[in-house]
C-alpha cells in the first residue's frame, strides 16, 4: 500500500523535532543544532542522490544546514520515500557537538512534478534556501522552476549538465523580478576561481595594466583526446575573458573570430592531451599573449600535476625582460570542497551569468585559431 | 591615470595588492616569528599575495638569506593556522625572502637595504613599490623614520601618484608613551610620510568579531533603534587575560595594563560600540565617527581619578589548578613595582545618544579567564508583573564575545514550563565556530593585506591615536603624583580588586563574570 506524502512529511517533521527534543544521556557531550541555511540538493536519479549523501555530509559540518537530499525517479510509481538523520561534528573548540539535519528523499512518477510543495513542507523557517540541481535544466521542468524560486541561490554544475543548462538558469533568473531572483551559482565556475586570479594577477601592475585590453592570443588546454570540443572549463573561462575586455564573435568564413573593442582579433587556440590525473575536460594550461607600445607580456598556467600549477610571465620591452614564476597550489576540486567553497561566495555573480550566455552563443562553433 | 584591472572586476579577492617588498624591521623577534610571516604566508597559501612579492627582514644579528628562511620556515611550522606547512607554497614563498643586517641608527643599512630592494625589483617583480613594518620597540620608531627618509627610501606622496608606485609604513604599538611623546611621533612621522601613507595598526581592529561590530550595528535594523541611553542602562567592555607577563617584565614595568591594552584596544572597542553610523564605509568616514566618540569622552580630572578610575597589580595565587607568582616576583620586574596590570574605568560619553549612560571598562593580566567581551545591559522592564520568587526579573543583556569563543548571545527571562510561574535566564547564544567554521583568517592576515592594498579603515589615524592618549593621559599622571597610592593587590585568577566591585557597586551595578 502507498502511503501518502502528506503521511510521509508529517512522520519526517515530527522525526526532525525528536532529534532535538530527545533527553541527552548523562555523559554525553552537548550536542546544539546549528542551520544557516536549508541545503536541497536534487539529483536527477535516486542512485545519484544516494552518491550525494556523502559529499552533502561533508559540507554540513562546516556550513550546518538542513540539508535535504532529494533523488528523482519520475517513472515510477507516485510515491515519497523519506528518512531522516543528523549529523554532527564537534565545534571547533570542541566543547559541543554541533548538529545539522538531513533529509533524503526519493520521489517518484508524479511527485516529481510537485517536489518543491514536498520540499517546502521540510525546510527550517526564517534561514534562506540553497538549491544544488545536479541534472539538466529545461525551461518546461515542472520540477525546477517552483523549488529555484524559492531559493536565494541555485548551484548547477555544467560539468555534469551543460553550458546550456546553466545559461538556461541564468536567463531564467534574469527574467524574475529583482528582489525574486535568485543567484545562480557552478561547481565549475567555482573551481575556475584559481584560474582567474592567476590571469588577473598577469595584469595587476600598473605598467602592464593597460596590456590587459591588447590580448592579441589566448590558448587553452583541456584534459581529453586529440579533437574534443571545447569543455566547459575551457568555455566559461573564455566567457569570463571575453565579457570582462569586451570581446565579440564574429563570423568569417565560416569560422567564429574574437574581436577586442579596438577591432584587433584575439587568436584563441583549444589544444588537449589526454592524462590521467585531471577529470575529463578540465583546463591544464592557459597562455595569453598581449602586446602594446613596445611592451609584450606572455602569460602562462600549466598545471604540473592535480594540486599544483606553475605561473609564468615574461614582460619584454625593447630594453629589457622580466621574467617571473610562482608555484601555486590550487584548491582541492573534489566536489564537497567546491560546493562549500561555492556557500560562501557573493549569491549574485553577474560575471558568471555574463559568462555562461556568452559561452553559450558558442553553440559548440569552432573558434578560428592559428 | 591608470585604471582599475578589468579581470578583476566582480573576483572574489577584487582588490589584488600592486606587485610589492614587505620589509620588516625586528625581524628576529617574536612578533615577527609569531605573527607577521605565518600571515604572509598564509596569504601565499591563499593565492592573496601579488605576483612580484618579495619580504625583507632587518635586524641587527648576523644572518644570510639562507638562514634567515630556514628560522622563518620553522616559525610558520609552529605558528601558522595552516598546519602542516605546504612545501609548494614554502618553497616559492622562501624564494623571495631575503634579510639585510643593520642597525636602526646606521646609515649604512639602509644602503644595503636600498641595494636589496633595487635586486628585488628586478629578479622578484616588487615594482619599486615597499611596505615598510616597525616590529620594533617605540624607542626605534624615531631612527628608523629618519633613515628612510634621510636615505630616500620613501617616496613623496605626490610623486607615488604621478608615477604609480607607493611607500607606505605600518607601526606596532604602542604609538607614543604619553600624548606629548605620540604627538612627538607623530610630528616626526609627518615629516617623512604623508598621512596617506602610515598606517598604525591595531591588531584589534583585524579580528573577525570586530569588524562583525559594525555589520551587527549597522546592517541590523533590530539593534540599533534601542542602541542609546533611551534603552541600555549601562555598558560594560573587558579586556581579561589569564597570562601574566610572560617574560616581558621589562617591557611591562614601563607600560603596565592602561597603555598596553586600554589606551588602544579598549578604546577602539569603546569607539566601535558608541559611534554613530558612518556616511560611508571609507577609512576617513569610520575614522571620523570614531573620533567623535574620543571627543566626547567626559575628562577625568585629577580629583576625579580616585573616584572613576582603580588599578590593581597582581599577586601570587591559583589560576587553572595551579600556584602563580605574584606580578613583582617576575623576572626584571622590580620589587616593590607600581605598574599596574588591572584597571576598571567608569567612562561617560557626553553625546545626545549614550548621556548618562556608563561604560565600565576594564582590562587586566592574570584574571580568572581570558575573555574579551563588549556587554551592553538594558533597562528594567518599566513595570514589574512578576513576584521576585518566581525568579527574579533581570535586565536583558546582548553580550559581543570578541575571544574566544567568538559570537553574540543575548539574555532574556522566560518561563519555565509548569504549573506555577517560574522565571529562568536563557539565552539565544549565536556562535562563529558553529556556523561559520574555524578556519577564519588571523588579523595579521588581514591588516597585512589592506595595508598592501592601501586600504586604511581598519588602522589608527593620528588624531584618533592623539585623543586616545589625550583622554588616558590624567589618569596616568594623577597615578604618577607622589601621593597615588600604590595600586592595590589582586589575587592571581581573581577577577581584580575588590575597590572594582566597589566602582560598580557605588551606582548599583555589578561586573559580569563573562
Amino acid at each position: 500500500m502507498t502511503i501518502a506524502p502528506g503521511v510521509v512529511l508529517a512522520r519526517i517533521d515530527e522525526e526532525l523535532r525528536a532529534l532535538w527534543t530527545t533527553p541527552a544521556v548523562a555523559g554525553e557531550p552537548l550536542k546544539s543544532r546549528a542551520c544557516t541555511m536549508n541545503l536541497v540538493v536534487v539529483a536527477a536519479t535516486p542512485a545519484q542522490a544516494d552518491q550525494c549523501v556523502a559529499f552533502v555530509d561533508e559540507v554540513v559540518k562546516n556550513v550546518p544546514a538542513r540539508a535535504i537530499v532529494v533523488g528523482l525517479d519520475p517513472d515510477g510509481r507516485n510515491e515519497l520515500e523519506a528518512s531522516v538523520s543528523a549529523v554532527c561534528a564537534p565545534d571547533p573548540g570542541g566543547r559541543t557537538i554541533v548538529c545539522s539535519e538531513r533529509v533524503t528523499l526519493v520521489a517518484r512518477g508524479a511527485l516529481c512534478n510537485r517536489l518543491s510543495s514536498c520540499v517546502q513542507a521540510l525546510c527550517a523557517t526564517d534561514v534562506p534556501t540553497t538549491l544544488v540541481w545536479l541534472a539538466r535544466v529545461h525551461s518546461d521542468d515542472p520540477a525546477f522552476e517552483p523549488l529555484a524560486r524559492e531559493a536565494r541561490r541555485v548551484v548547477l554544475d555544467a560539468g555534469q549538465s551543460s553550458i546550456a543548462s546553466l545559461s538556461h538558469a541564468v536567463r531564467w533568473a534574469r527574467s524574475r523580478p529583482e528582489d525574486e531572483r535568485p543567484g545562480i551559482a557552478d561547481l565549475v565556475w567555482s573551481r575556475l576561481a584559481s584560474w582567474q586570479e592567476l590571469c588577473a594577477r598577469m595584469f595587476d601592475p600598473p605598467r602592464l595594466r593597460g596590456l590587459v585590453r591588447r590580448v592579441t592570443r589566448v590558448s587553452l588546454l583541456q584534459a581529453c583526446p586529440t579533437g574534443a570540443p571545447l569543455a566547459p572549463e575551457g568555455a566559461l573561462l573564455l566567457g569570463w575573458m571575453a565579457t570582462r575586455l569586451g570581446w565579440k564573435t564574429a563570423s568569417l568564413a565560416g569560422k567564429l573570430r574574437l574581436v577586442r573593442p579596438d577591432g584587433g582579433y584575439v587568436q584563441t587556440q583549444v589544444k588537449q592531451q589526454p592524462v590521467d590525473w585531471a577529470p575529463k575536460g578540465s583546463l591544464l594550461g592557459l597562455e595569453l599573449e598581449a602586446s602594446a607600445d613596445g611592451l609584450a607580456i606572455l602569460g602562462e598556467v600549466a598545471r604540473q600535476d592535480a594540486a599544483q600549477a606553475a605561473w609564468r610571465v615574461r614582460v619584454s620591452s625593447d630594453s629589457e625582460t622580466q621574467h617571473l614564476e610562482q608555484h601555486i597550489r590550487l584548491r582541492p576540486t573534489g566536489v564537497a570542497l567546491v560546493l562549500e567553497r561555492t556557500l560562501h561566495r557573493p549569491s549574485q555573480d553577474d560575471a558568471l551569468a555574463d559568462a555562461a550566455i556568452w559561452a553559450d552563443e558558442l553553440r559548440g562553433e569552432e573558434l578560428a585559431g592559428a | 591615470m591608470i585604471g582599475p584591472n578589468p579581470l578583476r572586476r566582480g573576483l572574489v579577492e577584487d582588490r589584488a595588492s600592486d606587485s610589492c617588498a614587505v620589509v620588516i624591521f625586528g625581524a628576529s623577534g617574536d612578533l615577527t616569528r609569531r605573527k607577521l610571516m605565518p600571515a604572509l604566508y598564509n596569504l601565499a597559501w591563499a593565492h592573496s599575495l601579488p605576483g612580484g612579492f618579495a619580504v625583507v627582514g632587518v635586524a641587527r644579528r648576523e644572518k644570510s638569506d639562507e638562514s634567515f628562511r630556514a628560522e622563518m620556515k620553522s616559525a610558520v611550522s609552529a605558528f601558522s593556522r595552516r598546519k602542516p606547512i605546504d612545501s609548494v607554497v614554502w618553497s616559492d614563498f622562501e624564494k623571495g625572502i631575503g634579510y639585510v643586517r643593520g642597525a636602526a641608527n646606521d646609515p649604512s643599512t639602509y644602503e644595503a637595504l636600498r641595494a636589496h630592494l633595487e635586486r628585488m625589483d628586478i629578479e622578484r617583480g616588487t615594482g619599486r613599490n615597499r611596505l615598510f613594518y616597525l616590529a620594533v620597540p617605540p624607542n626605534e620608531f624615531g631612527p628608523i623614520v629618519e633613515g628612510l627618509r634621510s636615505s630616500r627610501l620613501v617616496v613623496p606622496a605626490a610623486r607615488e601618484r604621478a608615477e604609480g608606485i607607493w611607500t607606505r609604513v605600518v607601526f606596532e604599538k604602542p604609538f607614543g608613551h604619553d600624548l606629548a611623546s605620540a604627538r612627538e611621533l607623530n610630528d616626526a612621522v609627518a615629516a617623512a610620510f604623508d598621512e596617506t601613507q602610515v598606517f598604525r595598526i591595531d591588531h584589534y581592529l583585524g579580528k573577525e568579531t570586530v569588524q562583525n561590530l559594525l555589520v551587527f550595528r549597522f546592517a541590523n535594523s533590530l539593534f540599533e533603534p534601542i542602541w542609546g541611553r533611551e534603552h541600555v542602562d549601562h555598558v560594560q567592555i573587558t579586556v581579561a587575560e589569564d597570562l601574566g607577563v610572560e617574560g616581558r617584565g621589562k617591557f611591562y614595568e614601563q607600560t603596565g595594563v592602561t597603555r598596553d591594552i586600554v589606551e588602544n584596544h579598549l578604546m577602539q572597542l569603546l569607539c566601535l560600540t558608541a559611534m554613530e553610523p558612518p556616511i560611508s564605509l571609507s577609512a576617513d568616514a569610520v575614522r571620523d565617527e570614531k573620533v567623535k566618540v574620543l571627543r566626547s569622552l567626559r575628562p577625568i580630572e585629577n580629583d576625579e581619578v580616585a573616584g572613576n578610575v582603580v588599578r590593581g597589580q597582581y599577586a601570587s595565587g591559583v589560576l587553572h589548578g595551579e600556584e602563580v607568582v605574584g606580578y613583582r616576583q617576575e623576572p626584571d620586574v622590580a620589587p616593590e613595582s607600581r605598574i599596574e596590570t588591572y584597571v576598571a574605568m567608569r567612562v561617560f560619553v557626553d553625546n545626545w545618544r549614550w548621556s548618562g549612560v556608563p561604560f565600565y571598562v576594564r582590562a587586566g593580566k592574570r584574571l580568572a579567564r581570558r575573555v574579551t567581551e563588549i556587554a551592553v545591559a538594558f533597562r528594567e522592564a518599566p513595570h514589574t508583573l512578576f513576584r521576585a520568587r518566581d525568579g527574579g526579573i533581570t535586565p536583558n543583556v546582548l553580550s559581543l564575545r570578541i575571544q574566544p569563543d567568538e559570537g553574540i548571545a543575548l539574555r532574556f527571562i522566560s518561563k519555565e514550563p509548569g504549573q506555577q510561574t517560574i522565571l529562568r535566564d536563557v539565552a539565544m547564544d549565536f556562535r562563529y565556530g558553529a556556523t561559520f567554521g574555524s578556519n577564519t583568517p588571523e588579523a595579521y592576515e588581514r591588516l597585512l593585506l589592506d595595508a598592501m592594498r592601501g586600504e586604511a579603515t581598519l588602522f589608527t589615524r593620528r588624531d584618533e591615536v592623539e585623543e586616545q592618549w589625550a583622554y588616558i593621559d590624567r589618569v596616568l599622571r594623577a597615578w604618577g603624583s607622589s601621593d597615588a597610592p600604590a595600586p592595590p593587590l589582586y589575587a592571581a585568577g581573581s577577577w581584580g580588586p575588590e575597590l572594582a566591585d566597589e566602582l560598580l557597586a557605588r551606582d548599583g551595578r555589578r561586573w559580569r563574570k563573562p
